[in-house]
C-alpha cells in the first residue's frame, strides 16, 4: 500500500516539478534501500534483531538531515520477509528491485537465503551488501555487484589457531580437537577452514560430527565426540542445536573446552543453560564490549531504543545500512551503478559504520571487507571479550 | 562405528521411537475415526510445549507434572477445534480439508511468533543434563522420562481402544461411519472425543519434549513431517502401525546417523516411506488393499 502511495506521490511531484520553475524547492525523493530479513520461519528471532539494527541506522541517518549528496534525501527502508526460505528470498529480492524500486539491497542472514537473493541482485545490476553470511564462495565468484561486511567463514580458523597458541602459552593442553558442525553451507564453510588450518599447526582433528539444523536429538553425536577424547570441541551451528548438543554432552559427562562460532553461539539463549556454558569460548565478529567509539555509541543508541543489548549480527546490519547511505552520498546519485562504484572506493575508519573490530571498513577487488574476529568467553554468566588482549575487557579464565 | 556407538544409536533410536509414536498416534487416531488429515498436528504439539514451559517459568511446576495441567487443556482445545473448524471442514472436499488444516498450521505458528517472539525458551533443570549409564550407552534422564511416559500412555490408549465401550464406539465409527450411525451412535460426539484424545496426547508429549528441546514457534514443524511418515508407513488409522512405523523410523534414523552422515540419516525416513508406498501403499499394518 505505502509503496503505491509513494509511487503516486513521486508521479505528482514529477508533474509538479515539470511545471514549476526549475529554481523552486521540492522535497527530494527518498533513497530506497531494500532489506531482506527473516521475520518468520526458523530464523525469525534473528530477523527481528537485524531489522531493529537496520531501522536504527535509518533513523539516525534521517535525523542527521538525510543524505547530503542527494539534497537531504531521506533513506526509505523497504523491508521484505524472506520467511527463512531461499526461494522466498529470491522472489522478494526480485520484487524489491523490479517493483519496489530499491537501488541497493542488503541481507539476508543465513548463507542459504543470501546466496540466491544476491544472484538476483547481480542479474539486475543492483548492489547487494551481504550483512552476515560467511560462506566463502560468496565473494569468490567475481560478482560485480556483491559486497560483504561479514568475514569469510574460513578466516575464523586463523583467529582460532592464534587463540589456541595463546592458550597453550598459558599452559593449557590442546593437542586433540573435535569438530561438530551443522551440515549446511554455514557449517561446511567454517569447518573447511578449521580442517585446512589446524593440522598444519600440529593439532590433530580426532573427530568430525555433523548434524542437521533442527535435530531434536544429538545423543549419538555426543557419544562419538566423547569417544574421541578431544581437548577442545569446535562447534559451528545455530543456537537451537547448540543447546541440544551441550545438554547431550553434559549427560555424557564430557567436559572439553568448547569454542563456538559467531552469532549462533554468542546468543542470549545460550546463557540460559547456566553452568553448562560457563567458560565456553566463542569466535565472533563483534562484541558489545569492543573498545571503539563507534561501537560504544551504537550500543548506547540500541539499548536506548530497544531496551536489550545488540548482538554481532545487529552491528553488521547497522554498519551495512550506514555504508549504503554513505556510498550514495559519495556518489551523489541514486543510480545503482554509481552507488556500486562508490562502494568499491569507500574507506571508513571513523564514523558510525566503523564499529567492527578492524581499522578500516573497505571492500577489496572481490567485494570483501577484510575484518577479523574477537574471542568471547562466558564468565559469570556473561559474554566477555577476552582476546585479542588489546580489545579484551577481562582476562581469559583458564580451566584448572 | 564401534559396537558401543552402535548400542548408543540403538538406545537413542528406541527412546526417540517412543516419543515419535506418542506424537503420531494422535494423528492416526484422528484420521482413522474422522478421515481428516490434520496438518496442524505439530502446531498443537508446539502449543503443548509452550504450555509446559509457562507452567515451569510462571508457576514453578516441574514439566513432568505440568502434563496433568496441559493435557486437559489440549483435550479441550481439540474439542474446541472440532466444534469451530473441523465440523465444517468435514462437509467440504478433501482438498479443502487439507487447505483448512494447513492454513490453521500457519496461523498458529504466526500467532505464536506474535505473542511469544521467535526466541527459544529453555527449561533449565538439573536433570536436563543428567544421564543414565547402561554399559556403553548413556541415555539422558529427560529422554528416559519422555520414553517411559510415552510407553505408559500408549499402553493406556491401547487398553482404552480395545477394552472399553468408548474405544469400541470409536473403532466402530472408524470402521464404518454410516453403519455406526445406523446403530444409534452419536457420530459428532464420537468425533469430538476423537479430536479430544488425538490432540490431548500431545499434551503429554509437549511438556516432556520442552525439557529436552526448547519452545519456539516453529518447533512443531520439526515433528509434523516425521509423524506423517510414521503414520503412512504404519498405515493410516492403525494404532499398531504407529508403533511399527515409529520403531522403524526412530531406529533407522539413529543408526544411519551413527554410521553415515547426518544428511543421509535425515533422508532415511523418506527413503523408507518411498519403499513402503511402492511396495505396500496401504501401510505395513493395514489390511492389504488387494482383495
Amino acid at each position: 500500500m505505502s509503496r503505491d502511495l509513494n509511487r503516486r506521490r513521486l508521479m505528482q511531484l514529477a508533474v509538479a516539478a515539470s511545471v514549476l520553475p526549475a529554481t523552486a524547492a521540492k522535497a527530494a525523493d527518498p533513497l530506497k534501500i531494500g532489506v531482506l530479513v527473516p521475520l518468520t520461519g526458523a530464523t525469525a528471532a534473528d530477523g527481528a534483531r537485524l531489522l531493529k539494527a537496520h531501522e536504527l541506522a535509518v533513523e539516525e541517518i534521517n535525523e542527521a538531515g538525510g543524505i547530503r549528496g542527494l539534497d537531504g534525501a531521506k533513506v526509505e527502508l523497504l523491508v521484505a520477509d524472506t520467511q527463512s526460505k531461499p526461494e522466498v528470498g529470491r522472489s522478494e529480492a526480485e520484487r524489491l528491485i523490479s517493483r519496489g524500486g530499491a537501488t541497493v539491497l542488503m541481507g539476508a542472514w543465513t548463507s542459504a537465503v543470501t546466496i540466491p537473493s544476491m544472484q538476483v541482485a547481480e542479474r539486475y545490476r543492483t548492489p547487494y551488501i551481504v550483512t552476515s553470511a560467511v560462506t566463502d564462495s560468496i565473494t569468490e565468484q567475481k560478482l560485480q555487484f556483491v559486497f560483504r561486511i561479514s568475514p569469510k567463514g574460513s578466516w575464523a580458523a586463523k583467529d582460532v589457531i592464534d587463540f589456541i597458541d595463546f592458550l597453550r602459552k598459558k599452559g593449557t593442553t590442546i593437542d586433540k580437537v573435535a569438530l561438530a558442525y551443522e551440515d549446511g553451507p554455514f557449517g561446511q564453510t567454517v569447518s573447511k577452514g578449521y580442517k585446512a588450518g589446524l593440522p598444519a599447526k600440529g593439532i590433530a582433528i580426532v573427530a568430525e560430527e555433523t548434524f542437521r539444523t533442527g535435530s531434536p536429538d544429538l545423543s549419538t553425536q555426543a557419544a562419538k565426540l566423547k569417544a574421541s577424547a578431544a581437548d577442545l570441541l569446535l562447534i559451528v551451528s545455530y543456537v537451537d542445536d547448540e543447546s541440544v548438543l551441550l545438554r547431550a554432552l553434559a549427560a555424557q559427562q564430557y567436559k572439553p573446552l568448547m569454542l563456538g562460532y559467531g552469532g549462533g553461539h554468542v546468543h542470549p539463549t545460550l546463557l540460559k543453560l547456566g553452568p553448562l556454558v560457563e567458560g565456553a569460548f566463542g569466535v565472533v565478529e563483534w562484541m558489545e564490549d569492543v573498545k571503539k567509539p563507534a561501537s560504544e555509541a551504537f550500543v548506547t543508541a540500541y539499548k536506548a531504543a530497544y531496551g536489550d543489548a545488540p548482538l554481532s549480527n545487529a552491528a553488521q546490519a547497522y554498519a551495512a545500512t550506514w555504508v549504503a547511505a554513505l556510498a550514495a552520498d559519495a556518489a551523489a546519485s541514486r543510480d545503482p551503478l554509481k552507488i556500486r562504484d562508490a562502494l568499491r572506493k569507500i574507506k571508513l575508519s571513523s564514523g558510525p559504520a566503523s564499529l567492527l573490530p578492524n581499522d578500516t571498513l573497505a571492500f577489496d577487488e572481490n567485494g570483501q571487507n577484510i575484518v577479523g574476529n574477537v574471542m568471547s568467553q562466558v564468565i559469570d554468566g556473561q559474554f566477555v571479550t577476552v582476546w585479542p588482549e588489546a580489545v579484551a575487557s577481562k582476562p581469559v579464565k583458564l580451566p584448572h | 562405528m564401534t559396537f558401543g556407538i552402535f548400542l548408543q544409536a540403538v538406545g537413542g533410536g528406541l527412546a526417540n521411537a517412543a516419543i515419535y509414536a506418542l506424537i503420531a498416534v494422535g494423528l492416526t487416531l484422528v484420521f482413522g475415526v474422522m478421515r481428516i488429515i490434520n496438518f496442524a498436528h505439530g502446531e498443537f504439539l508446539m502449543i503443548a510445549m509452550y504450555g509446559g514451559y509457562f507452567a515451569w517459568s510462571l508457576l514453578g511446576i516441574d514439566p513432568a507434572l505440568a502434563i496433568l495441567l496441559v493435557t486437559p487443556l489440549l483435550a479441550l482445545t481439540g474439542m474446541l477445534l472440532y466444534s469451530t473448524v473441523i465440523r465444517f471442514a468435514l462437509k467440504v472436499p478433501e482438498i479443502n480439508q487439507m487447505a483448512v488444516t494447513l492454513g490453521l498450521s500457519l496461523l498458529l505458528q504466526h500467532l505464536a511468533l506474535v505473542f511469544f517472539t521467535g526466541d527459544n525458551m529453555l527449561v533449565t533443570q538439573p536433570r536436563a543434563t543428567a544421564g543414565v549409564v547402561l554399559g556403553p550407552v548413556v541415555i539422558q534422564v529427560t529422554h528416559l522420562i519422555a520414553c517411559g511416559a510415552s510407553l505408559l500412555l500408549l499402553g493406556i490408549l491401547y487398553l482404552v481402544l480395545k477394552r472399553t465401550d468408548f474405544g469400541l464406539v470409536m473403532r466402530a465409527v472408524a470402521q464404518s461411519r454410516d453403519g455406526a450411525a445406523l446403530s444409534g451412535i452419536d457420530i459428532s460426539a464420537v468425533y469430538k472425543w476423537a479430536m479430544a484424545v488425538g490432540i490431548g496426547t500431545l499434551g503429554v508429549t509437549g511438556p516432556l519434549l520442552v525439557s529436552i528441546l526448547y519452545a519456539n514457534p516453529h518447533v512443531g514443524a520439526l515433528f509434523t513431517l516425521k509423524a506423517f511418515v510414521i503414520v503412512i508407513v504404519g498405515g493410516l488409522g492403525s494404532f499398531g502401525g504407529v508403533l511399527i512405523g515409529a520403531l522403524i523410523v526412530g531406529l533407522a534414523e539413529s543408526i544411519a546417523g551413527a554410521w553415515l552422515s547426518a544428511s543421509i540419516a535425515a533422508a532415511v525416513p523418506f527413503a523408507i516411506l518411498i519403499l513402503v508406498l511402492l511396495l505396500r501403499p496401504e501401510g505395513l499394518m493395514n489390511r492389504s488393499l488387494a482383495r
